[in-house]
């Protein structure tokens, strides 16, 4: 087996891990994703969720970091401080007047995830339970035109802001949709 | 068109002097350092505008501003909603109970003014860009407002610039912007970043390194600096709300200055000491006049759960309006921001209303402020606050807008006991008492009036000062006045004033002697009895009519003591100082020696 054999069989090696790593995206033990791979991991196309299409006015961007910052500001801190690598932000129109705006993170492994959910689900005080997942998983609080739902699957952290369905004070009208959007983002963490 | 209103505060001084100076052998010169304007940053005490107290703060609540709750949170929707002629006339409404004038006209000209001409004068109004299109950012119709007033006193659209030189905001705003549609926001387009406003320069703060500004605003190019910041709830580095769980004002220069090395970053100033001090920084508060002279809080939708990149959560329905923005922030944040009742459908998470607790007061004690010290003023659109005409402190004990203790007589004829004014019944004269703190805290004249003393916190014309109902030379007088003068209850040392019925027996007093006063709020003359009440300075006088400012005593002179003392020099609002009290003291002094060579006639 000669030295260019060798080479190709690592060429294919590294091919397959940098592979596994944007397949496996927030797998603790795969190379680390870069934002931009990690963003098109979770990345909705337009009606990927029938009716729902990316907001022109909106632009989809992906931070790695703190440059979340470039985005929320000081906020950042509350996920950079726990463990937020990178940060995809993509603003969904869809049937109006709804709108939906994604941000999925990156927190390395899964115990990180789980810290930023588990402080954000407290600090929010979110109750809004979304059947069929369970409240350790996905949960909500309610705003004046939809709610905030918060999610964690595997190292990939979640927030979803909902808007357009009325104050969930009664029956939950968002939560449909919600479901939509956390089967699809399960669906995307492999 | 005029140029610079500023000459106002001139004129003023020049009343003060003639009425009080000159007793005491001040110059008026001296007066004109005392209250001269930093051009150098904060510094305690300091005025933003010599005709508006800082610590006022208007609120106002009109749920007609909103046609109806926005569907969604984008920005569109939310504009939309927004019905911008109530916006306006509201704004109206609030610039003139900030400023307590009876006309729109005159309250926006007392507000804004420049040493240059109308023409040539720059504005920037500060915006936020923050976030995305869901986030909560001020509403396109009080910008148009505060053109418009701005184009009507002469500005010209093209010197007029929103900027956030941190997130671009542009998209959001240019939509709404134009030079010459009168239907849309007359000014230059948005700057995009700093671009609009000479870029960036360095600046060297002590509690953040690498940090640029806004070039224009750091050399003084801009004249006016006008602040509108959404009302939204801040949960801080690493989710410790250590900002006092807000951004509002204060925040929200976190964007006219910024990280010098990383664009659209503001992460070095992310500290509580850094947001106090890019706060004094001479290119916010700097400048002859103070550059910021007007800070807005849009709370017509509020951030309460969703933090500063978030979308509303809760309608308020509510504008606040003042001049410091310290001072604007800790009551919007402490009357809305934390009110649960007003954000019910999404409160501040309880970590944010923890923290805010020992945070908040910082916004006042690191700005030399107590606790006690502001004065929120809201009220229903409907049923806007009386205004106190000016200068009627005297008869109808008004207090005026201006009126009150003025250099002659009752009510003053020039004011300033103004806004607050003493004299007033009750409030007209005004919650604070300008006047009143004038003569000051210290001063004697100042003294005498209220319950806590025209100089004191309630001051002259306040609830309880003088020409109010419970009189000057309140309680617990002390002062020059008259150690005691008070007469409790009801008149006061007041001289007189203040009503009542009644009285006791002034206790205190030099010449205290009596009793049964009549009324007479406003330090307007006493109309009853003879005896009238002693006064308040000293408890010199005796039946005579006073003024409002309270104490005084002698016919045509006017309250806070001696004639116009503390109050008409004082004026407005302005916080109390060591140089009033002087005055106010020396006033005093003069009268006394006056009444001993003979030439002071007591009667009325």
């Amino acid at each position: 087996m000669g030295i260019g054999t060798t080479r190709a069989r690592l060429t294919v090696l590294s091919l397959l891990i940098g592979f596994n790593g944007l397949a496996c995206g927030s797998s603790p033990s795969s190379a680390p994703l870069t934002a931009d791979a990690f963003g098109a991991q979770y990345k909705f196309a337009d009606n990927e969720i029938s009716g729902w299409t990316q907001d022109p006015s909106d632009p989809y961007s992906t931070y790695t970091g703190e440059e979340y910052v470039q985005k929320v500001d000081g906020a950042a801190g509350a996920y950079t401080e726990k463990g937020c690598r990178v940060t995809m932000y993509q603003s969904l129109v869809g049937p109006d007047p709804d709108l939906c705006t994604v941000l999925a993170m990156d927190f390395v492994t899964d115990t990180q995830a789980n810290t930023m959910f588990t402080w954000k689900k407290q600090d929010q005080n979110a109750t809004i339970v979304i059947p069929p997942y369970d409240a350790s998983v996905a949960i909500a609080s309610s705003t004046l035109t939809g709610m905030n739902v918060i999610a964690h699957f595997k190292a990939s952290y979640f927030e979803l802001a909902l808007s357009g369905f009325g104050a969930q004070t009664g029956q939950c009208t968002a939560c449909p949709v919600a479901v939509q959007f956390l089967d699809m983002l399960k669906s995307k963490t492999k | 068109m005029p140029a610079n209103p500023s000459p106002k505060r001139r004129d003023f001084l020049k009343t003060a002097a003639a009425g009080a100076a000159g007793a005491v052998g001040l110059s008026a010169l001296k007066f004109d350092k005392l209250f001269a304007q930093s051009t150098g940053g904060w510094v305690n005490g300091m005025p933003i505008n010599p005709a508006i107290d800082n610590k006022r703060v208007i609120c106002c609540h009109d749920t007609k501003m909103l046609t109806s709750t926005p569907a969604n949170n984008s920005f569109t929707t939310t504009n939309n909603a927004v019905d911008a002629a109530v916006v306006a006339s509201n704004l109206d409404e609030m610039a003139m109970q900030l400023a307590q004038k009876t006309t729109a006209a005159e309250a926006w000209g007392t507000i804004f003014r420049s040493s240059k001409p109308w023409a040539s004068t720059r504005v920037a109004m500060k915006t936020n860009g923050i976030g995305g299109t869901t986030t909560n950012r001020p509403k396109w119709a009080i910008y148009k407002k505060i053109c418009d007033v701005l184009v009507g006193l002469g500005v010209q659209p093209a010197n007029i610039v929103l900027f956030d030189a941190c997130d671009d905001a542009s998209s959001y705003y240019n939509p709404y912007i134009s030079l010459t549609d009168s239907t849309k926001i007359r000014a230059a387009q948005t700057s995009v970043r700093a671009a609009g406003m000479g870029g960036f320069a360095a600046v060297t703060l002590t509690n953040a390194t690498a940090i640029s500004i806004a070039a224009d605003l750091n050399s003084g190019a801009i004249d006016i600096l006008v602040n509108v910041a959404a009302c939204k709830m801040h949960n801080g580095t690493g989710g410790k709300y250590s900002y006092g769980s807000c951004t509002l004002c204060m925040k929200n220069h976190l964007g006219t200055f910024t990280d010098a090395s990383k664009a659209q970053h503001s992460d070095n100033l992310h500290n509580l000491q850094a947001l106090f001090e890019i706060n004094k920084h001479p290119a916010i508060l700097g400048g002859t006049p103070v550059r910021q002279q007007l800070c807005i809080v849009d709370a017509l939708l509020s951030n309460g759960a969703s933090g500063p990149g978030g979308g509303w959560d809760n309608r308020t329905d509510r504008l606040v309006m003042g001049t410091f923005a310290p001072i604007v922030d800790y009551l919007s944040a402490t009357n809305i921001l934390l009110n649960s009742t007003l954000m019910a459908s999404s409160p501040i998470p309880q970590a944010g209303i923890t923290a805010a607790a020992t945070i908040l007061p910082q916004f006042l004690t690191s700005f030399g402020y107590a606790a006690t010290d502001p004065q929120w003023i809201a009220y229903e659109a409907s049923s806007p606050l009386a205004i106190n005409p000016s200068g009627t402190g005297g008869t109808s004990g008004t207090g005026g807008t201006t009126g009150a203790g003025g250099t002659t007589g009752s009510g003053g004829t020039t004011a300033r006991g103004g806004t607050t004014g003493s004299g007033g019944t009750t409030r007209t004269g005004g919650n604070t008492a300008s006047g009143g703190r004038a003569g000051g805290n210290t001063a004697s004249g100042g003294r005498a009036g209220g319950n806590t003393g025209m100089g004191g916190t309630s001051a002259n014309g306040g609830t309880s000062a003088n020409g109010g109902t419970s009189a000057s030379g309140g309680s617990s007088q002390t002062d020059t006045g008259g150690t005691t003068a008070t007469v409790g209850t009801t008149s006061a040392g007041g001289s007189s004033s203040t009503g009542g019925t009644a009285t006791t027996t002034p206790t205190g007093g030099t010449s205290a002697s009596t009793t049964s006063v009549a009324s007479a709020s406003g330090g307007s003359p006493i109309t009853g009895g003879t005896n009238s009440a002693a006064s308040a300075m000293g408890g010199m006088a005796t039946s005579a009519p006073s003024a409002s400012g309270g104490s005084r005593m002698t016919s045509t002179t006017a309250a806070g003591g001696g004639p116009g003392s503390g109050c008409s020099v004082a004026g407005g609002g302005r916080p109390a100082t060591r140089w009033g009290a002087m005055l106010a003291l020396g006033a005093m002094v003069a009268e006394k020696l006056r009444r001993l060579v003979g030439n002071g006639d007591h009667s009325s």
